[in-house]
């Protein structure tokens, strides 16, 4: 009998539907950050796409929420996570439970990314995010550690887990923080079109540390894995995806950058290389829940 | 000791809600009579706050399957016909292969028969009636965010069905596997007969084993005669028998653990199974510097610099 | 051995590991290894079908040794009996006995009688004596039996009938003595001939050995069990024989502890042929009046059954209140108590003969009551096209099985050898009850009858077997009422009134369910003059005062209040409060043997039955103890066998064994069975290999085999067939599957027919585990998936490798889990005694599907 015939371990099931959470979270919480960052200290130029990303934040949440519903067994009780179902309206919060911590994540982003929106779509960015209004500032604050722990939340719950690669490490919420921030600048690139070109140049060069980072996390995640990295990730075609993640999601975006000629010119560059780190960041969410649970998921 | 991240839940444990009575409704406290398993000459008798189990010796299972049919039956649940299960699957005796949201019992098959040898002499058949731990740190209550994984008066672990929202981080965070999801989408797991119990009866699974393989009480008491059991038996040279789960050591203890006539791993089992947040600090760390690294490499690409500001400044004239 | 008792028998089994729990060593010797053998302190691996050479290896072992019980073997057993020089053994003979007649394939067992030639001539002729002539020469028992006057009683039939007594040497010197037979007989049977013919090695066949003697003697007892894998072989009737020699020579019969348990298969199979569905007996295992024995009259039918010197004497009190039973007040002493009423039998009409008539057209119908012969009937495809003559057929069962729906789903059917639109049987299906949905009595495997209560009604339509029954009869009664025809006079006076009492059905829907406790009590037996319960068979007459429908049951309803069946008083021992255990509530039958001849225990540890002077109401003297003792109980253990006496006055206070002629264990039967006196290898009628004891009679000499071109066998070497196989069954399935196969829970846990192969067979063949392969023998050839596993092995027999399959036969065509019919690769042979068949050895290719 082969020895793992009798296995410890069945597999959750979390399929397209939570890499698309898992993708669309981490690029919500990295445009908020990026329209955060730019908010607190960027200058009156990058005021422009930090709009842009107060537009997108809230639609992208609910997005995302809507993946993570229509995921679950029973969706018309996604709310059990934020009430007791037979105690309504008390709240559960387990916070040593990334899930149930999450639930709260999303709660407060939504919260702070709702205001913003409000004030991008009614006032233009000129009430709430005004320049000098410290109100807008403790909110941009607020969203954008909200949005770092979204990015960053859902690698902390594969690694709070029993489930092989993903428990047997303390790796990924650094990854997927860091995937998660650069998905969500490059979101913000392909999307902020007609905003300075200094600005351009700074959400690039944000990207550029964002995906040298998750090269390094990536490349030590999977080394520390050892002998169940053997056996689930390099010996099978998951191998692939994340050969995908490396050349097309980093190397290439950063390749570039280093010589936008490569590409026709910093804008096209930019464009180019946006697209290649939000493949990236997909690929990376799908060849991580499929380590333990196959590639068709 | 428990660990520093299994605490109690901020907001207290809801009640479970009420089941039908046998009888006299029992006086939380007093003794509840059951009826035990084998011989009516062997009653056990449990009470509402202490703690029952299984003690699972294997050496008297004979793979007889009585404890999965029992359970089927007495849960009602669905058997698996649909054709990708409803097949041989190769593996010894052994079709049921794995526990499942609508299989809580599953006997797991060992062959350890040397090929070399032509007369198969000293060939053993390792037969195990696996379950559901009912982990004194239970990894799928740890990680449950509905709340729908509580402890009962009995210091079982169980389900709430009409809570679980099927989110499946139960099936993820149990270092067993006992866990799947059942036909309706929520999670599905050994109930320990919670209904039963609440009647003072002894689980299905244990009244229906002939060979009392399969033996229930109060865990201090099992632990007392696993502990006699593995002297008997090292004593006749079984050397290889051990207790699995009888001590605090493993996840605080497992309600229902096992004698085993060989390594955990011959029999599928985590030789040392953690709770999930064992990874909390270190992901949590982990992240936290990412955070910190992300945020400061965000300020030197994005901040203002002085030739930046004039431009800027000539830009928004 | 025998048997899989883990997985056939589970529940019984939880004894067998409360023994092991408390130090018994549990032997398992099997062809495979099984659930049993898992649990098994020795296991002992070997060929299908060589358990007389390994038995025989035992006996042999045990002799040659001189580990026998030495007084149990002297006192208890006919070891010491002088057996006719005529006698011949198979050793003489090269394979047969004296008196085989290879025309009819049968054997004449005059010459295996016991010496009563000495004894003859001391011996007053009481008969003669009453008539007042000398004759010339004694006449025959059965002569002397019919001229005796039985005008009021059948005694002076059975005095006439008591013979001489036999001979016997006590030093057992005598090389015509039982023992010295029985030595010279398995002297070949040596611990090499069993590595060699049963393919085990020595070492383990030695520890067994050993391991038995250990467990035997005045002070530990051993017990063996088994099931069809003795029974069903052409042999396998002298395979249990065998066993019962060896544990009369190592004393553990009628001792606690002791004993040969047959594990038998259905529920309440025990009860069924104690009541009987046997054709050959009536009930209590009197032998059923045929056509083929001298049984014209009923004075016939006792000068041929009845054995005068044992209990059994009073087999005219048993016979004839079983006729009050049957008959009523029609039957008087005048017309012979209806004897000449009552149906005769005219051959063997088991199931094969049976099923081979219904293929030639000679059965127009058929009644299959929770039988499924479509699957469980070997040749089962030969089964499967008989069924196609049939007028008509009634299937009573739980769901359509295989048997009632062969019409349109059959493999014949879907092939195209039959044609549903030509087919003409009219197929009547009727729901049945479960057991729970009806009350009655069931009976274990030891003897036990438990009441169970009704605890549902059945759903719409289906009823019991009881109601079924009585209905039956009722409306055939009405067709026949009015007749004047004699043939139609025995069914017209049948009792048939179970009516109940309105309080019986109060709770039920069913209004019209028979009273299972009038049937009861119809078996316990009532006075006829007064209707009163009788308190057991020791106060059943054969005048026709007393009616029993069952003698070895009386006793279990002693009174309208006291059904001792439904009583539940356990205590730590024996139970004797717990239900009700035939003969008269004993548990071990024979139990004087557990005793020495003293009357003393054989040590204190054993101690179970025996002798108090001071015993007794009148305190002269009584057996006590644990159980209800086998034995008279006031009879001292010194009591003296009497030549004259009738009955157990023949047999001595020391002769535990009161249903034998002789009061003793039989280590030389001479009469009983039809194949021989003592058991001999023979191999099955397929087998892979030569017989290696008798080169020259390969299979039984007497075993009945049915000529036919759908019946044909494979030869020995045959290369189309080189495997052994054999079939057996799951615990997660019930027989023919016609329950388990329809329960969703029990058919996912094996889903699909599959043959064990060993790893080394499926190399040789190409075959991976899952493959689908094709097994065929002679018959038929179905699929299946392999199985590859270690615990089946090549065997190495008389120097060649022997491969050797498995396979459940559980799987037909209908219900949740379907597969190929597994009987359709047997064939129609049978054991002469018992006609069973042979599904645990024959041969068979196995191939890549």
């Amino acid at each position: 009998m082969p020895p793992d015939f009798n296995p410890s371990y069945q597999v959750p099931n979390w399929g397209w539907w939570i890499v698309l959470y898992f993708f669309f979270g981490g690029v919500t919480g990295g445009v908020y950050f990026a329209a955060a960052w730019l908010d607190l200290f960027g200058d009156l130029r990058d005021r422009a796409a930090m709009r842009v990303g107060h537009l997108i934040a809230f639609p992208l949440i609910l997005l995302s929420a809507l993946f993570l519903i229509v995921d679950l067994g029973q969706p018309l009780r996604f709310w059990h996570m934020i009430f007791q179902s037979e105690r309504f309206p008390e709240p559960i919060f387990k916070p040593y439970s990334p899930m149930s911590l999450g639930s709260g994540i999303l709660f407060i982003f939504g919260v702070v990314s709702f205001l913003s929106f409000v004030d991008a779509v009614l006032g233009r960015s000129s009430l709430l995010h005004s320049p000098r209004n410290p109100i807008g500032k403790i909110v941009s604050v607020l969203g954008a550690l909200a949005g770092l722990a979204l990015a960053g939340y859902t690698g902390a719950l594969l690694n709070v887990n029993n489930e092989p690669v993903w428990g047997d490490s303390p790796w990924l919420s650094a990854l997927f923080l860091f995937s998660g921030i650069s998905t969500g600048i490059a979101a913000l690139l392909l999307l902020a079109r007609r905003v300075a070109s200094t600005t351009i140049e700074k959400l690039s060069e944000a990207d550029n540390y964002m995906v040298l980072f998750e090269l390094i996390t990536l490349v030590v995640f999977l080394a520390s894995l050892g002998a169940v990295g053997t056996r689930f990730i390099f010996g099978t075609p998951t191998i692939v995806l994340f050969a995908i993640v490396v050349v097309i999601g980093v190397l290439v975006p950063l390749a570039i950058h280093w010589r936008p000629g490569l590409a026709g010119g910093l804008r096209s560059a930019s464009v180019l290389s946006a697209v290649l780190v939000l493949i990236g960041g997909f690929v990376l969410r799908w060849a991580v829940l499929a380590a333990p649970q196959g590639l068709g998921l | 000791m428990r660990s520093l991240f299994n605490l109690p839940p901020l907001v207290e444990q809801q009640q479970i809600p009420a089941q039908p009575q046998v009888g006299d409704a029992p006086v939380p406290g007093s003794p509840v009579s059951a009826t035990g398993t084998g011989t009516p000459a062997a009653p056990v008798s449990f009470q509402r706050g202490q703690s029952v189990g299984f003690f699972t010796d294997t050496t008297l299972c004979i793979g007889c399957k009585a404890c999965e049919v029992a359970c089927k039956e007495w849960n009602q649940l669905p058997a698996e016909l649909d054709a990708k299960y409803f097949r041989l699957s190769g593996n010894s005796y052994d079709n049921t292969v794995a526990l499942s949201g609508t299989t809580y019992r599953h006997v797991k098959f060992v062959e350890q028969f040397e090929l070399s040898n032509p007369n198969r002499v000293g060939g053993r058949w390792l037969m195990m009636s696996d379950v559901c731990k009912h982990c004194v740190q239970a990894g799928c209550l740890e990680v449950c965010p509905t709340g729908a994984i509580t402890r009962t008066e009995f210091d079982t672990v169980y389900i709430q069905k009409d809570v679980c929202n099927g989110c499946r981080y139960c099936v993820a965070g149990c270092p067993y596997g006992v866990i799947e999801m059942d036909q309706d989408g929520v999670a599905g797991k050994c109930t320990f007969c919670y209904d039963r119990l609440q009647a003072g009866l002894t689980p299905a699974c244990a009244q229906a084993c002939p060979t009392a393989s399969i033996q229930f009480g109060p865990v201090s008491e099992l632990q007392q005669r696993a502990d006699a059991r593995l002297l008997q038996l090292q004593q006749a040279g079984r050397t290889q028998a051990r207790l699995y789960g009888r001590d605090e050591a493993m996840l605080g203890g497992l309600n229902s653990f096992y004698l085993l006539e060989d390594t955990p791993s011959t029999y599928g089992l985590p030789e040392a199974p953690h709770l999930p947040s064992r990874n909390l600090p270190a992901t949590g760390g982990l992240g936290l510097v990412a955070a910190v690294l992300a945020g400061i490499a965000g300020v030197l690409a994005m901040r203002r610099r002085r030739i930046d500001s004039v431009e800027a400044a000539e830009e928004a004239r | 051995m025998g048997s899989d008792m883990a997985e056939c028998h589970p529940v019984a089994f939880r004894w067998v590991m409360k023994a092991k729990q408390n130090g018994a060593k549990l032997i398992h010797i099997d062809p495979r290894f099984t659930r049993t053998s898992a649990v098994a302190d020795i296991f002992v691996p070997i060929r299908a079908g060589s358990d007389i050479v390994f038995l025989g290896g035992l006996i042999n072992w045990v002799i040659q040794n001189e580990k026998y019980f030495k007084d149990y073997v002297l006192n208890y057993t006919n070891a010491a009996t002088i057996i006719n020089p005529n006698f011949r053994d198979s050793e003489d003979l090269d394979g047969i006995f004296s008196g085989y007649n290879a025309e009819t394939r049968t054997y004449d067992n005059a010459t295996w009688q016991y010496d009563r030639t000495q004894a003859q001539q001391n011996q007053p002729n009481a008969d003669t004596q009453q008539a007042g002539v000398q004759p010339q020469q004694p006449l025959a028992p059965f002569d002397r039996a019919m001229q005796a006057d039985t005008s009021q009683s059948f005694d002076p039939l059975v005095k006439a009938l008591v013979p001489p007594r036999e001979r016997k040497d006590p030093t057992l010197q005598d090389p015509n003595c039982a023992f010295q037979i029985l030595k010279r007989h398995f002297a070949r049977y040596t611990p090499e001939m069993v590595e060699q013919v049963c393919g085990c090695p020595k070492e383990k066949f030695l520890e067994v050995a050993q391991t038995l003697v250990d467990n035997s003697g005045p002070e530990r007892t051993g017990s063996m069990a088994y099931a069809v894998a003795w029974t069903q072989h052409t042999i396998g009737v002298q395979i249990i024989r065998a066993a019962g020699i060896l544990q009369q020579l190592l004393g553990n019969i009628g001792r606690p502890g002791g004993g040969i348990l047959a594990l038998r298969g259905h529920a309440s199979i025990q009860g069924s042929t104690d009541n009987p569905t046997l054709y050959h007996s009536i009930t209590g295992y009197m032998s059923h009046p045929s056509i083929l024995k001298r049984h014209e009259t009923l004075k016939e039918y006792l000068a041929t059954e009845t054995t005068p010197t044992s209990y059994y004497s009073n087999q005219p009190k048993f016979m004839v209140s079983y006729l009050k039973a049957m008959y009523g007040d029609a039957a008087t002493r005048e017309n012979d108590f209806a004897y000449g009423w009552h149906p005769r039998i005219s051959g063997d009409h088991s199931h094969i003969p049976m099923m081979v008539n219904v293929a030639d057209g000679k059965v127009k119908g058929m009644f299959a009551i929770g039988q499924n012969p479509a699957v469980g009937g070997q040749n089962a495809g030969l089964q499967r096209r008989a069924l196609a003559n049939l007028d008509w057929l009634v299937v009573r069962d739980y769901f359509e099985t295989e048997t009632a729906s062969f019409w349109y789903a059959s493999p014949e059917v879907r092939n195209g050898q039959l044609s549903t639109a030509d087919i003409k049987t009219e197929i009547f299906f009727l729901p049945a009850a479960h057991n729970a949905e009806g009350e009655g009595s069931f009976t274990n495997t030891h003897r036990l009858l438990q009441w169970h209560e009704k605890a549902a009604d059945p759903p719409g339509d289906a009823r019991t077997d009881l109601w079924f029954t009585y209905q039956l009869g009722k409306r055939l009664k009405q067709l026949y009422a009015g007749s004047t025809l004699p043939r139609d006079q025995g069914f017209l006076n049948l009792t048939w009134d179970y009516e109940p009492q309105p309080t019986e059905t109060l709770e039920w829907r069913i209004k019209d369910e028979p009273s299972g406790l009038r049937v009861l009590k119809e078996i316990n037996g009532y006075d006829v003059a007064t209707g009163n319960h009788l308190s057991g068979f020791g106060a059943l007459k054969d005048d026709g005062s007393t009616a029993c429908g069952n003698w070895i049951y009386s006793g279990v309803f002693p009174a309208p209040d006291r059904n001792l069946a439904a009583s539940r008083k356990p205590d730590n021992y024996v139970s004797l409060g717990w239900g009700f255990n035939w003969p008269a509530n004993r548990h071990i039958m024979y139990n004087r043997a557990s005793a020495r001849p003293d009357g003393q225990p054989w040590s204190d540890r054993k101690r179970y039955v025996w002798w108090n002077p001071q015993g007794g109401a009148d305190q002269k003297g009584a057996w006590v103890g644990y159980d209800v003792p086998d034995f008279t109980i006031n009879k001292p253990p010194d009591a003296p066998a009497d030549d004259n006496g009738v009955g157990l006055a023949w047999q001595s206070g020391a002769e535990p064994f009161i249903m034998h002629a002789d009061g003793r264990a039989w280590l030389f039967a001479p009469t009983g069975l039809l194949d021989g006196p003592m058991p001999a290898h023979y191999e099955p009628a397929e087998s892979p290999v030569q017989n290696a004891l008798y080169p020259k009679q390969q299979s039984s000499p007497v075993y009945k085999y049915f000529q036919r071109d759908d019946n044909q066998l494979a030869q020995v070497g045959d290369p189309r067939y080189p495997f052994a196989i054999t079939t057996y069954r799951l615990t997660e399935h019930y027989l023919s599957g016609t329950m388990s196969r329809w329960l969703p829970w029990l058919a996912e846990l094996q889903p699909e027919l599959f043959v064990e192969i060993s790893p080394e067979l499926a190399r040789e063949k190409g075959i991976a585990n899952l493959d689908m392969v094709k097994v065929s023998t002679p018959r038929a050839s179905i699929n299946a998936r392999a199985l590859v596993t270690g615990r089946l092995r090549p065997f190495t027999i008389n120097g060649e490798r022997v491969h050797q399959v498995g396979m459940p036969w559980h799987w037909g065509y209908k219900g949740y889990a379907t597969g190929d019919i597994v009987n359709s690769l047997s064939s129609l042979v049978m054991d002469p005694n018992v006609s069973m068949h042979e599904g645990k050895a024959f041969v068979c290719n196995v191939e890549k599907a």
